[in-house]
């Protein structure tokens, strides 16, 4: 600890404010909506010695894995010299999934390195089997989409251009993939500016001790809270429900144990690998594992070195949770993700339900298509990442619509959207009911219908959810299930599933959408906390009032009786009909 | 004719009065009437010796949006939408404030969703009209909200930038229902892309809409039989009182707006035109850049957490620190200061009205920058020990003196200060050591010339005329209107013609605002600028055009110039145009500042010693009063003005201008 803790203070303040000035210049450069309103990126500083210092993120999935990240560009390049710039994507080398390309730039001072600014963004397109990732029916991780192992794209601030070249040779709409790369290396600019200007007024001593004061500050902060839970055993159970490939589930299966100074994470009994791209890299794994438990023991400790070492994840080889080379793992950083952020949430359920909540959308319902304007023959491809609705909580309703828990994704304003793509968004509605009825209600997800207006779309997604439905707790119900629909004229909503003969509810490639079909994607709600009939008669009034509960569903699930004409509770009728099903 | 300057804050009202015949400039306060403001300017008014139907200019600053905002007290609104989009306001961006919190709460919707309606239509994003509006469907609609006695009406259909016929239509025919009900519809108040942001702004502006009619109408009817009154709005202009009354939402940001004015002219007076203004209360920091004499503007800014109003705007950057900021230990064992703060009631320990939490002003009073009896300006005694206890627990707590404390308080503070000056220089490519910083507002001037260090500029600048500066800003503010216009097209295939005639149609539309303000201004002025981006990036930047010199290449220049400034690249890809903003301003006239001739540099007897932390020996303290044009500051000094003191450390050396400002160079 250096000896004057304020100055310290003052140091770690200023190199969190650094990497807050990456993400906005990443946002506000980038080229495609993934970044710029998705925040589909993650930026970070670690110190010399590869240890995090430091991170903001779009996608907290991004974040746990760049040490193993940093970790494989070191290996492989044990030289680094000023003004080079290292990518990698690799997922079986501490990526997450192809598209998240890793941008790192080492940074120097009178020779010596002493920090990394490091980005890691989603790229709009990494070549592979379907547009923009996401394809349901790979089988192999070759098939996801391009690997770039570790490579040093510039060179002393001279661009390799045959890298260049290779790269954008292998990936869809290259010209804005260019731009979000251009977008990832100004953050890791700025980066450096600013490191580099904090040495010139606080000399390189103090700053170092600035990183290491942010590592001890973090693990002492996460420390305290960690006194808060009881030492012991934690142990919850998910399931992804399939994998696109064959019709099961794969149990994610979590054993917690916490000790005054540790937490083990441990996954023993998960399901064996999939078939299907639902596996999660170890990457992944330990990055839900550490985010659930930072929302469990101090939301606002800043994540850097100092919590990473407080946890241990145990992943067996070979599992869905730790998959071997070459198996498929694109969708394993999105639903695999907040699957395994759920169970190690509920796992702490009876222990301290005041810090957990219900099941929520847990799906980024990551839906992308491909396809040429009718016109004009352009090519287009698109990425829409729709949110859900949130658990209940102890003491309070569940949000509505809301990114899951392993991102934080804007929505893509629908006027911006149509000036780019030809789609018509016809509707972005809440869904009435699909939050658990509970004491407290799950919060409601939102129901997007796309009308396709070129020739033929061709329409990818990756989705869990369809068929299992976001928890409830304390006696709360489920909440409602994602779903894919297609509408066509003269014909109501049909599963997308049957139309097309696919092998799952969610997880499909390349479906050929044709002009005037409209998708409808439904995203879930969250599952409620506490018995229904505890609810507040108010607090339901009230969402029969906005719509958020119909009176049918207040009847059945809360047995309620709305007076029609008021669309109040009829208390009568309504102890009548509680008294009568008690008896029953 | 006599011209007055009325900032009605949440606690005091200032009003500066300038007497064009006389030349001279007085000013009085007293505390806020909010229930009737007129009664706190009536006062005033009788303070400065104008008589009952005197007749004045009035020039009117007011925080009384924001608070309806904030304080969520605005009118019961309805709102009407596209089919299929009424949620858009309560999804808003669908992201989270905070990663982890599983506890988070989303905002609460302006309008509960019961009173969001929708109506059969649709644009496609050019405007054309893809599903006809039908007039009985809309009444259907606005029936309903009338049956739910919704005080105000919001519209905001999709792509209505795009095309106003549909939003108009429905305007009308809620006339026709409801001819006394305000309705705000989009196209008017924001006609720009992206819903989320263009529904905010309207459903705001309709929130505010009834209770600030009604204090306009207050005023008017209090003063306009003899006078004419004008509203500070939050792009540092003046507008009529139809403007205010009609479009609220562009007064939300009126008080700060009127402080930057202020600067921004008094600087220029004595000739120093890149500033950086800070406005230090009780409990917010306020930092906007101004350069070459034009204060900062942009076209969105939030009240809360993405809850955005977009309208043009200065832009200021606030941050939770003020004198009465609030220094904690948090869950790591780190001291941190702010946002919270103790603010007036019961403000910091040292008030001695109950507060026992350490505030940046107790650091301050345990680091010898204040004065225990207290400022001239007030009737407040200050208790130096109750300071020494607020700091003893964290004291305590790092096994530190009292005075080691008060000093980590002081350095993150001022840290924290001069994080949000960078947010607004180098992060967008400005270098802060060509910048004088201008400090006004109570606790400014123990801070200013550490936090300029801090960010590396040279110069710091003291104000003359501190107490009432806001209300002098609004006699400095001309007569603006902003228009604006989406346009959403590939630059190069927008001919220059068009774009020429886009400018003119906004710019009549301002003008016609401005033709009644012949009493008011001269000098009528034109602004043009537009967003632009790289063709396939989503975010824009607001570049200037010259009417009269309007081709690709140059507006293609002054875009890539800019992107190298802000994010050090020139991508050299095709620009696409999202907006058009035209400002027309009427220069109203300024009063003249008095001015003294430069006399000796020696300093006047200091009222006396004080011992400050930072020093072995004594520093000496002036009177502001006793300061005279022409003297210079050589050593660390304290200075008390009426309801403040200014600390000049070592390291640097002041002087008196003619105008009374105190300039401190950095060394």
């Amino acid at each position: 600890m250096p000896e004057d803790p304020f100055t310290s203070e003052v140091i770690r303040s200023y190199l969190a404010s650094t990497v807050r000035e990456m993400v906005k210049a990443t946002t506000r450069t980038a080229y495609s909506i993934v970044f710029s309103e998705g925040a589909d990126f993650s930026c970070a500083l670690f110190d010399g010695q590869t240890r995090c210092i430091s991170l903001e993120s779009g996608n907290p999935v991004h974040m746990a894995s760049l040490p193993s990240a940093l970790q494989a560009l070191m290996e492989r390049y044990p030289e680094i010299d000023e003004g080079d710039v290292l990518l990698t994507n690799d997922p079986y080398r501490g990526g997450t999934h192809h598209s998240d390309v890793v941008v790192v730039k080492p940074i120097f001072h009178a020779e010596k390195l002493v920090a990394f600014g490091i980005n890691r963004g989603h790229w709009s397109d990494i070549g592979g089997m379907s547009a923009g990732g996401f394809s349901g029916a790979a089988r192999d991780v070759i098939q996801e989409g391009l690997i770039i192992p570790p490579i040093k794209l510039y060179r002393g601030g001279r661009l390799v251009p045959e890298l260049k070249d290779l790269l954008m040779s292998n990936v869809r709409v290259s010209d804005r993939v260019w731009g979000d790369l251009q977008a990832q290396i100004a953050a890791v600019i700025t980066a450096e500016r600013r490191v580099k200007s904090l040495i010139a007024k606080y000399g390189l001593t103090a700053v170092i001790d600035g990183m290491d004061y942010a590592i001890a500050y973090s693990k002492r902060r996460f420390l305290r809270g960690m006194q808060a839970i009881p030492d012991g055993d934690y142990h919850a159970v998910q399931f992804m429900e399939d994998d696109g490939a064959v019709d099961r589930s794969y149990r994610i299966e979590v054993h917690i144990t916490k000790e005054a100074d540790r937490f083990t994470v441990d996954f023993k009994g998960s399901d064996r690998q999939a078939l299907g791209p639902i596996n999660a890299s170890l990457a992944v794994s330990m990055a839900s594992s550490f985010c659930a438990l930072t929302a469990v023991v101090d939301a606002y400790a800043p994540l850097n070195q100092g919590v990473f070492d407080l946890v241990d994840v145990i992943a067996p080889k070979g599992t869905v949770v730790n998959p071997t080379y070459p198996a498929p793992l694109y969708g394993g950083n999105c639903d695999t993700a907040a699957r395994i952020f759920e169970a190690v949430v509920k796992a702490f359920a009876d222990a301290m339900p005041e810090r957990v909540m219900s099941g929520h959308v847990a799906s980024g319902m990551n839906t992308t298509a491909w396809g040429q304007e009718s016109e004009t023959r352009n090519e287009f491809a698109w990425y829409m990442f729709p949110s859900g609705g949130w658990g209940a909580r102890a003491s309070k309703d569940g949000n509505n619509d809301v990114f899951h828990a392993m991102g934080n994704c804007m929505n893509q304003p629908v006027e911006v959207w149509e000036t780019r793509y030809p789609t018509r968004i016809e509707k972005c509605e809440l869904r009435a009911d699909s939050g658990g009825a509970g004491r407290f209600r799950g919060g409601l997800g939102i129901e997007r219908h796309l009308r396709m207006l070129a020739r033929e779309t061709l329409v990818s997604a990756l989705a869990d959810g369809c068929t299992q439905q976001p928890f409830g707790l304390d006696g709360g119900q489920a909440g409602s299930s994602n779903a894919f629909e297609v509408i066509r004229a003269g014909d109501g909503p049909r599963p997308l599933r049957e139309v097309y003969d696919l092998p799952s509810w969610g997880k499909f490639s390349n479906v050929p959408l044709q002009q005037d079909d409209v998708l409808s994607i439904k995203c879930a709600g969250g599952g409620g906390f506490g018995p229904p009939e505890e609810r507040d008669f108010e607090a339901l009034e009230w969402d029969v009032l906005n719509g958020y509960v119909s009176p049918e569903a207040a009847l059945k699930e809360y047995r309620v009786c709305i007076d029609e004409s008021t669309g109040k509770i009829d208390r009568k009728k309504t102890e009548q009909l509680r008294s009568r099903s008690t008896h029953r | 004719m006599k011209r007055i300057g009325i900032d009605i804050g949440g606690t005091f009202t200032d009003l500066v009065l300038y007497d064009g015949d006389q030349n001279v400039i007085s000013s009085a306060k007293t505390l806020s009437t909010p229930e009737a403001p007129e009664q706190a300017v009536r006062q005033l008014l009788a303070d400065v010796g104008i008589g009952e139907g005197e007749s004045f200019q009035l020039m009117h600053g007011t925080t009384l949006v924001t608070n309806l905002i904030v304080e969520r007290s605005g009118a019961k609104v309805g709102l009407v939408t596209t089919r299929g989009f009424r949620d858009v306001l309560e999804s808003m961006r669908a992201d989270r404030q905070h990663l982890y919190d599983l506890q988070w709460d989303k905002p609460k919707p302006f309008i509960p969703r019961y009173l969001r309606v929708e109506v059969n239509e649709r644009l496609d994003h050019r405007g054309n009209v893809l599903i006809e509006l039908h007039d009985e469907d809309v009444r259907n609609s606005v029936g309903y909200l009338l049956e739910h006695d919704v005080e105000a009406v919001a519209v905001c259909l999709l792509h209505s930038y795009a095309n106003p016929v549909h939003e108009r239509r429905i305007a009308d025919i809620i006339e026709e229902m409801a001819p006394e009900l305000p309705v705000t519809i989009s196209c008017d108040v924001n006609p720009e892309i992206r819903e989320y942001e263009r529904t905010s702004t309207t459903v705001l502006n309709s929130y505010a809409l009834p209770k600030t009619k009604a204090y306009v109408a207050r005023l008017e009817q209090a003063f306009s039989r003899t006078s004419v009154i004008r509203y500070m709005h939050s792009g540092g202009g003046l507008v009529s009182a139809e403007v205010a009354r009609s479009m609220p939402i562009h007064l939300a940001f009126s008080g700060p707006a009127a402080g930057v004015r202020a600067a921004t002219w008094v600087c220029q007076r004595a000739g120093i035109s890149d500033i950086v203004t800070v406005d230090m209360g009780g409990t917010s920091f306020d930092v906007c850049l101004v350069q070459d004499g034009v204060p900062e503007t942009t076209g969105e800014l939030e009240v809360e957490w993405e809850i955005p109003i977009r309208a043009r705007a200065l832009n200021i950057n606030s941050i939770g620190a003020g004198g009465g900021s609030i220094a904690w230990i948090d869950a790591g064992g780190a001291l941190r200061v702010g946002p919270r703060s103790a603010r007036a009631d019961p403000g910091p320990a040292c008030y001695n009205r109950g507060g026992t939490e350490a505030t940046v002003t107790d650091a301050n009073m345990v680091l010898g920058l204040l004065n225990p009896a207290g400022f001239s300006g007030s009737s407040l005694v200050l208790d130096a020990n109750k300071s020494t206890r607020a700091l003893q627990s964290l004291a305590e707590h790092f096994d530190q003196p009292v005075g080691e404390v008060a000093k980590g308080i002081y350095s993150i503070v001022n840290a924290n200060m001069a994080q949000a000056i960078r947010e607004i220089t180098i992060e967008k490519g400005i270098d802060p050591r060509d910048f004088t910083v201008v400090s006004f507002g109570g606790a400014g001037g123990q801070h200013a010339v550490e936090v300029a260090k801090e960010v590396g500029a040279r110069r710091v600048a003291f104000p003359a005329l501190p107490g009432t500066f806001s209300a002098l800003g609004l006699l400095a503010a001309d007569m603006r209107y902003s228009r604006s216009k989406s346009m959403v097209a590939c630059l190069l295939d927008v001919p220059m013609g068009q774009l020429s005639e886009a400018l003119a149609t906004l710019e009549q539309q301002g003008l016609s605002l401005l033709a009644s303000e012949h009493g008011m201004a001269d000098r009528f002025s034109v602004e043009c600028s537009a967003d632009l981006r790289y063709v396939q990036q989503s975010h824009e930047i607001n570049v200037d055009l010259d009417p009269d010199d309007l081709t690709h290449e140059r507006i293609y220049a002054a875009f890539e110039t800019m992107h190298e400034r802000l994010y050090g690249t020139r991508l050299e890809d095709p620009l696409e145009i999202i907006s058009l903003h035209v400002t027309v301003s009427g220069r109203v006239p300024r009063p003249s500042l008095p001015e003294e001739e430069p006399g000796p540099k020696a300093l006047p007897e200091p009222v006396r010693h004080t011992k400050v932390e930072f020093f072995d020996e004594p520093i000496a303290v002036f009177a502001r009063e006793a300061m005279r044009a022409g003297m210079a500051i050589t050593r660390p000094a304290l200075i008390e003005e009426p309801d403040s003191i200014l600390y000049v450390p070592d390291d640097c050396s002041g002087r008196i201008d003619r105008y009374g400002n105190i300039t401190v160079e950095l060394n």
